[in-house]
């Protein structure tokens, strides 16, 4: 599938920065390590980072934080073999941290004299007046995860009208943006109308072929008999929402997306793609979208 | 992937609109932070072995703790007790907790030397030196395990490393000196104390779940029929089951962490939080894994409590063994669970259904239970004749604990008074002893763990809503009051006779006591609503009879007049003249009797306006009218409660008298004053009106309207007085009049 579409790029997420509880500084978690060490595809890293971080850290923190990245990536990199000269930065900054992110953007940048981008999020497109521009080469619209997870009729990962309330001010949007684009589904398990909780990576491939689960409508099943299913416990009459996006809803958000851009979108990035997700869609669903943007 | 508890409920408390006066019962509110079994009515300290603690019902992670964050220290007493019996009382507790807790791995390695005679006892062992025989095998023995132990210590305690270089995030700290698996395997064989034989065993597969999950696993199975059920052996088998896990043999680690859970109860919480079946058929295949129907029922009370569905877990133990106190976890939890009234009358029908037959049929081991909740359950579809019958029957098996006895007499009280359709003086009588046991009842005499916050809420409101529909509305109020009481004068006379009557019976005492309202308060109340209506006689009078509190002393001057209404500075100032409550209105009818005998009107009619104005929401004396009928501390009118706000904000007999005042104001100065105070309360009645009146419109909600910059009437009058001196004062301070002007 990635040769099918010429995937040349894969985003990789490297580790999370978050800030230790007991020592009070920024350290990393949840390290990536590669099962194999020969990758054909050119690796981006990716660094999540808790905004927290960005909450009480003068100069001399951004500047440790930036070296110990720095230097944390380069060793990942050499287990892969591969020098890559992108990364990327993911980190919901706001108002309070603005400043500070802001600072260790250029500052990483300098340091590593890489090309940099950073994750934008919907309300920062509303609301870029006062959320302002990242200091980084060109950043990627997550465009996804734009309602509340709950147990009504809404898409939390796509909703076309949350979606065209927020995108009116992208024409404003200066700053170089590639698109990412979901393609992870999920379920959601309900109890008594309740979220009990997020099932990650379920959809209804799990569900249809499981005597378990009755299919009620087109995303919604009910729990014949209480079990076990993916590390879950279900009780019976539990429902299960599916929540996913589908090839036609992909086409709708690239329109949506080019309706109100002024900008060329030089990248396409499907988000989360793994071997669950990949299997999802036609092979050729991701040219039909990739042909919006030229 | 424990279930999300939403915070829904705060009380159990219903509240009703009632027929009769047409008003609503307020909810009392349980105020401060949310703990465990607010609003609950039943104490599982009452019914369960307290091992199960950590996992009675809570919104929190474990019950009373919340998060196990105990990892580190779980064992240090039972380890120092255990040494302690195996070293004998030559050596000290302290000694022992020394070396066990404190000592770092060179003191310990120090210390066994100087027990193998080369070198002398490390500095920091000196304060125990003393204690130490260097002669004792047992005590050569304990430090050389030691050596171990501690050394194991560097990666067995110190949790997951963050570290920015890459290689040592990955692995585990070594430990000093080369210390591996062949050393401690090699000890374990040689000792050739059981006691020891086994510490080296659990040192073994510890140092092998950090190392090599196979020769954990292996060092394990091929030694466990050597040891018997100790803390140690469950220890040991804990480090077994992660292993199994990390494999992914789920079957197998989650046995071994049910026989855990079972075993030991310190480990209770530890196998809780790592028992995890992924599929239903490996779930089956823990079960088959089972030796007896005791390991199996383990197996479902730990699915019934870790994934809530104690129905289901009850149903299957019941099967297995109907006398299974591991049911008494499972029955509780549903119990505490369902009270909280976010569940649906059928879940409350079946769960009655089946603790009815559970009860029933009599082969439970804890009757007291079961009775109880079966009564509970009954009281909570309001078949209070058959809750009546279960909390007789549990009477009879209650065990003999101040505790157990309370939680009996409030689950039968709470049922009384539901039952009662309506209350006669009888009823009043038979619930007396009981109102004055749980009314009477603080946290100091109360059993220890007793719930009664809950019911001494709930009792109190239903006694209000069945006293105000039989029309008693004065006992309806004593029990939850409620605002909308207040605005019919003849309850307010009602309530004051009943609070003074003479002879009162000893119900009518408590009702007295619960009263949120004293005689005082309703004096008080009715004299501000004199003052409000512009009877100062009459106010001055029922001031006089309302006690301590008319001789409140009011914060400010209460005649100040001034451009800007600055309450803080005004109660800043010096006051040459304090004025309480009562002094206030005595000069208040002075004031007026010189305005009526037509004596220097424009001055008494402004002191006169200006208080007026100030016993307002707006004004510096809000004390004035704060009590306990009509509130305190509102920083706005929204705050004010919606019967009492046209009072409380109404500027009309302000108005009234500044007009008084510039009608007899003899020259331009003496006017502008009086028009701009004019102004003041037009702008008050406009803010009335388009806000305070209407929470929908409150400006903070977002609502648009300008309030910038309106010229009232008074302003418009006021231009004319352009060339006095007020009006250059006012133009100083009043930065809107100024820009009003200018438009």
């Amino acid at each position: 599938m990635l040769h099918a579409n010429e995937v040349q790029g894969l985003y990789v997420r490297y580790f999370d920065i978050e800030t230790d509880k007991t020592l009070h500084k920024p350290l990393p978690i949840g390290i990536v390590h590669f099962a194999d060490s020969i990758i054909h595809q050119k690796i981006t890293p990716v660094i999540y980072i808790k905004n927290e971080v960005f909450k009480d850290i003068n100069d001399n923190g951004i500047d440790s934080l930036s070296k110990n990245i720095l230097h944390l990536v380069q060793q990942i990199n050499n287990t892969i073999h591969q020098t890559p000269n992108t990364i990327q930065f993911d980190c919901d900054w706001t108002l309070t941290t603005k400043d500070t992110y802001f600072k260790f953007l250029k500052k990483y940048k300098q340091i590593s004299a890489c090309t940099t981008s950073a994750t934008i999020r919907l309300h920062q497109i509303k609301h870029w007046v006062n959320t302002g521009f990242p200091p980084v080469d060109k950043g990627v619209l997550m465009f996804y995860n734009m309602g509340k997870i709950d147990a009504g009729n809404n898409n939390s990962i796509y909703d076309s009208k949350i979606a065209a309330s927020y995108l009116e001010p992208l024409k404003n949007y200066t700053l170089p943006l590639d698109i990412a684009l979901p393609i992870f589904s999920w379920s959601i398990q309900i109890r008594n109308h309740q979220v009990v909780h997020l099932l990650n990576k379920m959809n209804e491939r799990h569900f249809d072929s499981d005597t378990a689960f009755i299919k009620t409508s087109k995303d919604r099943y009910r729990v014949a008999f209480s079990c076990f299913k993916g590390s879950y416990y279900f009780i019976k009459d539990d429902e299960v929402k599916v929540e996913q996006v589908s090839g036609n809803d992909l086409e709708d958000m690239t329109r949506l997306i080019q309706k109100h851009n002024k900008q060329t979108i030089h990248q396409i990035i499907f988000y989360d793609l793994d071997a669950f997700n990949l299997n999802n869609y036609e092979t050729d669903t991701y040219q039909k979208v990739a042909r919006y943007f030229n | 992937m424990k279930r999300i508890h939403t915070k829904k409920w705060r009380v159990i408390l219903t509240s009703a609109v009632l027929i009769l006066g047409g008003y609503a019962i307020v909810k009392a509110c349980a105020g401060g932070d949310w703990e465990d079994g607010d609003g609950s009515n039943m104490a599982p300290e009452a019914f369960v072995d307290s091992a199960y603690r950590p996992f009675f019902y809570s919104d929190m992670f474990y019950y009373d703790i919340n998060y196990d964050n105990a990892h580190d220290q779980r064992f240090n007493e039972t380890n120092v007790a255990e040494w302690q019996s195996f070293l004998g009382k030559e050596i000290s507790r302290q000694t022992i907790q020394f070396l066990l807790i404190t000592a770092d791995y060179n003191t310990i390695k120090g210390t066994y030397n100087f027990y193998q005679g080369k070198g002398n006892v490390p500095d920091a062992m000196k304060p125990y030196a003393s204690n130490l025989h260097s002669g004792s095998a047992k005590e050569k023995a304990f430090l050389q395990y030691l050596t171990i132990a501690k050394a194991c210590e560097s990666f067995a305690t110190n949790g997951v490393r963050n570290s920015w270089e890459y290689d040592e995030a990955k692995k585990p700290s070594p430990p000093p000196d080369n210390i591996n698996a062949n050393m401690i395997e090699t000890l374990m064989q040689q000792a050739s104390e059981p006691f020891l034989k086994e510490r080296y065993w659990f040192q073994l597969v510890r140092f092998n779940f950090f190392n090599s999950i196979p020769d954990c696993i292996t060092a394990f199975e091929s030694n466990k029929k050597n040891f018997s059920n100790s803390v140690m052996y469950y220890r040991t088998m804990a480090y077994a089951a992660g292993a199994y896990y990390k494999q992914k043999n789920y079957s197998k680690a989650n046995y071994y962490y049910s026989l855990v859970f079972a075993g030991n109860d310190a480990l209770k919480t530890v196998a809780h939080y790592s028992f995890h079946p992924q599929e239903e058929k490996d779930w089956q295949q823990t079960l088959a894994l089972c030796a007896n129907n005791k390991e199996r029922i383990t197996l479902w009370q730990m699915l019934g409590v870790f994934y809530q569905d104690e129905m289901r877990s009850m149903q299957e133990i019941y099967k297995l063994d109907a006398g299974s106190p591991t049911l008494d976890l499972l029955a509780m939890r549903k119990i505490n669970e369902l009270e909280t009234g976010n569940s649906k009358p059928q879940e409350i029908n079946e769960a009655f259904a089946w603790y009815k037959k559970v009860t029933d049929e009599n082969k439970e081991s804890n009757p007291f239970l079961w009775n109880i909740s079966t009564g509970y359950l009954a009281y909570m579809k309001n078949d209070f004749t058959t809750a009546r019958q279960y909390f007789a029957a549990a009477e009879k098996k209650m065990p003999n604990t101040l505790l157990a006895k309370d939680q009996v007499r409030l689950m039968q009280l709470l049922n009384k008074v539901e039952s009662l359709k309506t209350i006669a003086a009888s009823d009043e009588q038979a619930i007396l002893p009981d109102f004055e046991w749980l009314y009477g009842m603080t946290d100091s005499i109360a059993p220890h763990y007793f719930r009664y916050y809950a019911a001494a809420g709930s009792i109190k409101t239903s006694m209000a809503k069945k006293y105000a529909a039989q029309g008693d509305l004065v006992k309806s109020e004593c029990f939850v009051t409620n605002t909308n009481f207040y605005i019919v004068p003849k309850n307010v006379e009602a309530l004051k006779a009943y609070l003074t009557a003479a002879n009162p019976s000893k119900f009518d005492l408590l009702c007295r006591k619960f009263s949120a309202k004293q005689i005082g308060d309703l004096w008080e109340y009715q004299a501000v609503q004199a003052t409000f209506k512009d009877d100062l006689d009459n106010a001055i009078t029922l001031m006089t009879k309302a006690g301590k509190n008319a001789n409140k002393e009011l914060l400010g001057n209460p005649f100040n007049g001034k451009i800007q209404d600055c309450h803080d500075c005004d109660h800043a100032q010096k006051q040459k003249v304090k004025y309480n409550k009562l002094s206030f209105l005595q000069k208040m009818k002075e004031l007026k009797a010189n305005v009526e005998a037509k004596n220097d009107v424009y001055n008494n009619a402004l002191l006169l306006a200006n208080g007026y104005y100030n016993i307002t929401h707006f004004g510096n004396a809000r004390y004035f009218y704060e009590g306990e009928v009509l509130g305190s501390g509102q920083s706005d009118p929204y705050a004010i409660d919606s019967v009492f706000k046209p009072m409380l904000t109404d500027n009309s007999l302000a108005t009234k008298y500044y007009r008084l005042a510039l009608q007899s104001a003899t020259d331009d100065e003496q006017k502008a004053k009086c028009l701009y105070m004019i102004s003041k309360c037009e702008r008050n009645e406009w803010y009335n009106k388009t806000f305070f009146n209407d929470p929908k419109n409150n400006p903070e909600w977002g609502n648009n309207t300008n309030v910038d910059f309106i010229t009232w009437n008074a302003f418009s009058a006021l231009r004319k007085y352009k060339n006095t001196q007020y009006y250059r004062d006012v133009i100083q301070e009043c930065g809107y009049f100024k820009t009003a002007m200018a438009k």
